[in-house]
């Protein structure tokens, strides 16, 4: 009996340190991706590619400042697109229109973003261990890399997918991202091959997105469609706190 | 009186022939007008009534919403309580988000509308669609099958068997997807058309509800049903069993209500169908006024051609009826006279006029009108479904006989009022 007890109470601290593990890796991810004692802001280039419809580009200025959950989003390019913006204050989301009239719409982060395939949460700090646990792990050869694959469930229903899965490369980097439905349909992969560092931190050189679902069949062979995003001019100097607010995005679209 | 009228009428034919021909045309085109009329409203109500729940629904209202029904015994009641010719029964799980897509073959389409019905209940109102493709097979239904529209079909280039992704988002906000397979593809390119059918516990697996759970129960009504009426008998019989909202007519209305008082237990709304869709309503009301004013033209056009045309007659008649004077017939038989022929006049126009008018509505069923993706909501496979809208032709039969009595009463005394002697001299 005595050594029954034992045995459960070994199995339980050993189950215990495996989760305080493993969300001690989602820590380190999200602290290599997040900008807590800094603001941060980038420019963004990103092509979207559906198949038989063409190239679309975008240019983005990001602005954010992590440690109060704000960001904001500017449309630099295309020129029709001049103007309209995102303003993220804590769980509240609004999309800046300047047509027909100049309006804010409420919007959601897990929306897709400019009818691209990344989603609005694509662009906020990395916050893996606030949003999921790890349901299991395993070991896998990812092309160069040796990687641990985490798949992760949310623990509450604030995050864009249910359902998602990491490759991690041993210093803590996501190469590779599976996001999938509750059901466990396949979304969309996210591949991060290279990253640069910048202050301590690690971002993505190039961020591509293949979406599972979404794509046309061309000379018979299925093509998705194709997002992908680079982030350059990086900067960690302060921001004024002006840019956070409608007025800003009011006021910058004139 | 009858034998001299009627030979009266035939020998007089010729100088009724011009009244005859505009009562026949106007018994026609009343005919055609009410029919058609008749066909698009109950077209519209009949497909309102299979794409909202019915003609009177239950909705369970909550804060925060889940729409699920947890008192359906007690509905099911009020709906057997209330008296009412009941046609078909509802019972539905519905999407009530307007981001549901249809994905195959890597593109997308958004559905107003996801519907989950109960095949059990449901099965015999469902088999109305009008089909194109597939249908309802026999026995039991796969639990992963998917009806969609035609429009729904042709954009994204779906056939029956093709295994389609249904993209929603669950109770709890996250996108969720199932894989279905295309049973069946119904015509209807209307504003009812963007609504997808499936099992109603596959669509609560895909939205992670309850798998048994009910958000809509409803009753369609035999076709002569008021569902305003029908629908506030449910509430009568509803509300003292069950915690229900005030009688509000309208769904904004029930909104409105629930966003107000924010009930924490489920509270019913009973709707009539027009309540669920205004602008259906409004719709159906316009056609009934232009129909209106088209008829009220086209009598009065019609009252004014035969009053003159009897004055003529009338005035033609003159040495005839001073013949019949001097020949001793009361002023009365005089008046009877002219008006039984009018009688006649109006019986045999109205008869040969409803008869052509059914031909000429019947013709225009067999037109295929589905090419016009405006008239699809009031079509049935593209065509003017028959209708023999009955009250409505034999109260134009009615008119046309008053208007006919009307018209030949007048110039009638006149004549009957004359002397013989100066009747007879006449030219």
């Amino acid at each position: 009996m005595r050594f029954m007890l034992l045995i459960c109470g070994f199995l339980l601290a050993g189950g215990a340190f495996a989760q305080s593990d493993s969300k001690a890796i989602l820590a380190k991810i999200d602290a290599q991706a997040s900008f807590l004692d800094s603001d941060f802001s980038t420019e963004i280039v990103m092509t979207t590619t559906k198949p038989g419809e063409g190239v679309t580009e975008r240019t983005i200025a990001l602005f954010r400042r992590d440690r109060e959950e704000k960001y904001v989003r500017l449309r630099l390019k295309p020129d029709s697109d001049k103007g309209k913006g995102y303003l993220n204050i804590g769980n509240n989301l609004w999309l800046y229109e300047t047509v027909p009239t100049r309006h804010f719409t409420v919007t959601s982060a897990k929306d897709r973003f400019q009818n691209s395939n990344a989603r609005n949460s694509d662009f906020t700090r990395s916050t893996f261990a606030e949003d999921y646990k790890i349901v299991s792990q395993s070991k896998e050869k990812l092309g160069p890399f040796d990687t641990t694959v985490l798949n992760l469930e949310a623990i509450h229903d604030d995050v864009t997918f249910a359902r998602t899965k990491l490759w991690i490369t041993p210093d803590n980097l996501v190469r590779k991202k599976e996001d999938y439905s509750l059901s466990g349909q396949l979304l969309r992969t996210s591949a991060m091959p290279s990253y640069q560092e910048f202050k301590g931190r690690f971002i993505p050189k190039k961020v591509t997105i293949i979406d599972a679902l979404m794509g046309k069949t061309l000379n018979g062979v299925f093509r998705n469609e194709v997002t992908e995003y680079s982030m350059g001019k990086l900067s960690t100097d302060p921001l004024p706190s002006l840019i956070f607010t409608q007025s800003y995005l009011e006021k910058n679209s004139q | 009186m009858g034998g001299i009228a009627w030979r009266n009428f035939v020998l007089q034919f010729h100088r009724y022939r011009v009244l005859a021909t505009a009562l026949v045309l106007g018994a026609i085109v009343f005919t055609v007008l009410f029919g058609v009329t008749e066909s698009l409203t109950r077209t519209v109500r009949e497909k309102a009534a299979r794409y909202f729940s019915g003609d009177v629904m239950v909705l369970g209202m909550k804060k925060p919403a889940d729409w699920i029904i947890h008192d359906e015994p007690a509905i099911e009641l009020a709906f057997s309580a209330s008296d009412l010719n009941i046609a078909y029964h509802h019972r539905r799980s519905i999407y009530y988000e307007y981001d549901a897509k249809l994905i195959f073959n890597g593109v997308s389409l958004v559905q107003r509308r996801v519907i989950g019905l109960d095949f059990a209940v449901e099965r015999a109102n469902f088999s109305k669609q009008e089909f194109v493709e597939g249908g309802l097979p026999e026995g039991a239904l796969p639990e992963d099958g998917l009806w969609v529209s035609n429009d729904t079909a042709q954009r994204l280039h779906l056939r029956v068997g093709d295994e389609v992704v249904l993209m929603v988002k669950t109770t709890k906000g996250f996108r969720n997807t199932i894989t279905l397979h295309l049973v069946g593809v119904f015509q209807d390119s209307s504003f009812f058309g963007f609504a997808s059918y499936l099992d109603y516990r596959t669509l609560n697996k895909v939205l992670a509800r309850p798998p048994e759970a009910i958000t809509e129960l409803g009753i369609t009504l035999a076709s002569d049903g008021d569902s305003d009426a029908g629908a506030k008998a449910v509430w009568r019989h509803l509300k003292s069993v069950v915690p229900t909202l005030p009688w509000v007519g309208t769904l904004d209305a029930a909104y409105a209500w629930s966003d107000a008082n924010n009930p924490t237990v489920t509270t019913y709304a009973v709707l009539p169908l027009s309540g669920r869709l205004k602008q259906i309503n409004d719709l159906i009301q316009a056609i009934y006024a232009v129909n209106a004013l088209l008829a009220i033209v086209f009598l009065l056009v019609v009252a004014i051609g035969v009053y003159n045309t009897y004055q003529m007659i009338a005035f033609e008649r003159t040495r005839e009826i001073g013949t019949m004077r001097a020949l001793g017939m009361q002023r009365g038989s005089v008046v009877s006279l002219f008006l039984t022929e009018s009688l006649m006049l109006g019986l045999l126009s109205s008869a040969v006029g409803l008869l052509l008018g059914a031909i000429v509505l019947w013709s225009l069923g067999q037109i295929d009108f589905s090419g016009n993706l405006m008239t699809q909501m009031f079509l049935q496979k593209g065509h003017v479904a028959w209708a023999w809208a009955w009250p409505n032709v034999l109260a134009v039969v009615a008119v046309m006989w008053l208007t006919t009595l009307t018209g030949a009463i007048r110039p009638a005394l006149r004549a009957a009022l004359a002397r013989p002697v100066e009747a007879l001299r006449q030219e």
